[in-house]
């Protein structure tokens, strides 16, 4: 008879440890592998997307031929990607983007003209970034650096 | 004691529930990721190989946006690796109004298209009696030559009101002109004595230009 008086308690005490448990379980998992997993999925895809487009500006900033040879263009980097900041920098005619998680970033074969005989230089995100070309006697310099 | 917990069951049931549910949402979470990788970079570098490709200083250009169709029938993969390096060791398709020019791999990339020109440099030659004081209009074209024969009796000819030949008594042998290539030329040939068989020849290379579309895709 002293037993009927136990299971309430009982029965309370499993069900808060059974809702404790899926908590602690789907937790887990999110926070173990399905959040970062998406926050690396979507890291790459802008670090992708913000390598096309500095690429793209880094081409655009090449004068036309004929022209006059130096000119600057701003370049427009997100400040962040998947909450950190990286570097874009310039590698015997690649654009790189250098990110702290080994699976975000990428390199990004640049085409240019003959004309330009070199790309280097190197920009933090969180600087402000231009595309400096420069005229010289062997041809032009293609250089991203801070503005 | 098993009648008392009958309610832990209906828990269990539904956790296992909402355990599905949460499955559920993450998986079309996670596709919806997958189906959002784009080809942002494919593009990109279609784009700066089209841009390269269509370029005043580029090899293939005559000027900017107009191609040059003795150079682009030549076009294979070899010369256009060579010559545009942002094609090499990639995957790239080049199609110029709907023709495959070249073709490595089989690039799987968004397609970028410009509208272009396509010039060619034919070889016209035209044969006109030599009436007296006749003109003839001749396509737009940079050079022309003349070849005529004394027995002709063409004394002079006149380039758009303006004489650039002459000789009383009649040309012979062939002249060079150089033409306006952006307008028709009016050429006159005048004689003062009506000849009854001569003819004039005249040898002129007019540019025939046609719009295409070129087509860029690149597997990066």
């Amino acid at each position: 008879m002293a037993d009927r008086a136990v299971s309430p308690v009982v029965g309370k005490v499993l069900e808060i440890g059974l809702v404790l448990l899926f908590v602690a379980t789907v937790t887990g998992a999110l926070s173990g592998g399905v959040v970062p997993g998406a926050r690396t999925a979507a890291g790459g895809e802008v670090a992708d997307r913000t390598l096309a487009s500095a690429a793209t500006t880094v081409e655009d900033g090449v004068p036309a031929a004929g022209r006059v040879g130096s000119a600057t263009t701003h370049l427009d980097l997100p400040d962040r990607i998947r909450g950190e900041t990286y570097t874009l920098r310039a590698d015997d005619r690649r654009l790189v983007l250098d990110h702290p998680h080994p699976d975000v970033g990428a390199s990004h074969r640049l085409a240019l003209p003959a004309r330009v005989v070199a790309v280097r230089g190197a920009v933090a995100s969180d600087d402000p970034a231009v595309v400096r070309v420069t005229q010289t006697d062997d041809g032009l310099v293609v250089e991203v650096t801070t503005a | 004691m098993t009648r008392g917990q009958a309610n832990l069951l209906g828990l269990a049931v539904a956790l296992l529930l909402l355990s599905g549910a949460i499955g559920v949402t993450l998986a079309v979470g996670t596709g919806a990721f997958a189906t959002a990788d784009s080809d942002a970079r494919d593009r990109a570098a279609a784009a700066g190989l089209a841009d390269r490709l269509v370029s005043a200083d580029g090899p293939l250009t005559v000027r900017e946006n107009v191609l040059d169709g003795a150079t682009v029938d030549d076009l294979n993969a070899t010369a256009l690796r060579a010559a545009f390096p942002a094609a090499r060791d990639r995957a790239v398709r080049v199609r110029l109004g709907g023709e495959t020019l070249v073709e490595t791999g089989d690039p799987a990339g968004p397609t970028v298209r410009r509208l272009v020109l396509v010039e060619r440099r034919a070889n016209r030659t035209l044969t006109v009696p030599a009436d007296q004081n006749d003109t003839v209009r001749l396509e737009p074209t940079g050079a022309a030559a003349v070849t005529v024969d004394r027995s002709a009796r063409v004394e002079s000819l006149v380039v758009n009101g303006r004489t650039v030949a002459h000789e009383d008594a009649g040309l012979n042998g062939t002249i060079h002109l150089d033409l306006r290539r952006d307008r028709p030329t009016d050429l006159a040939l005048n004689g003062s004595i009506r000849s009854s068989s001569g003819t004039v020849q005249i040898r002129t290379h007019p540019w025939e230009t046609e719009a295409a579309v070129l087509e860029v895709t690149v597997d990066v």
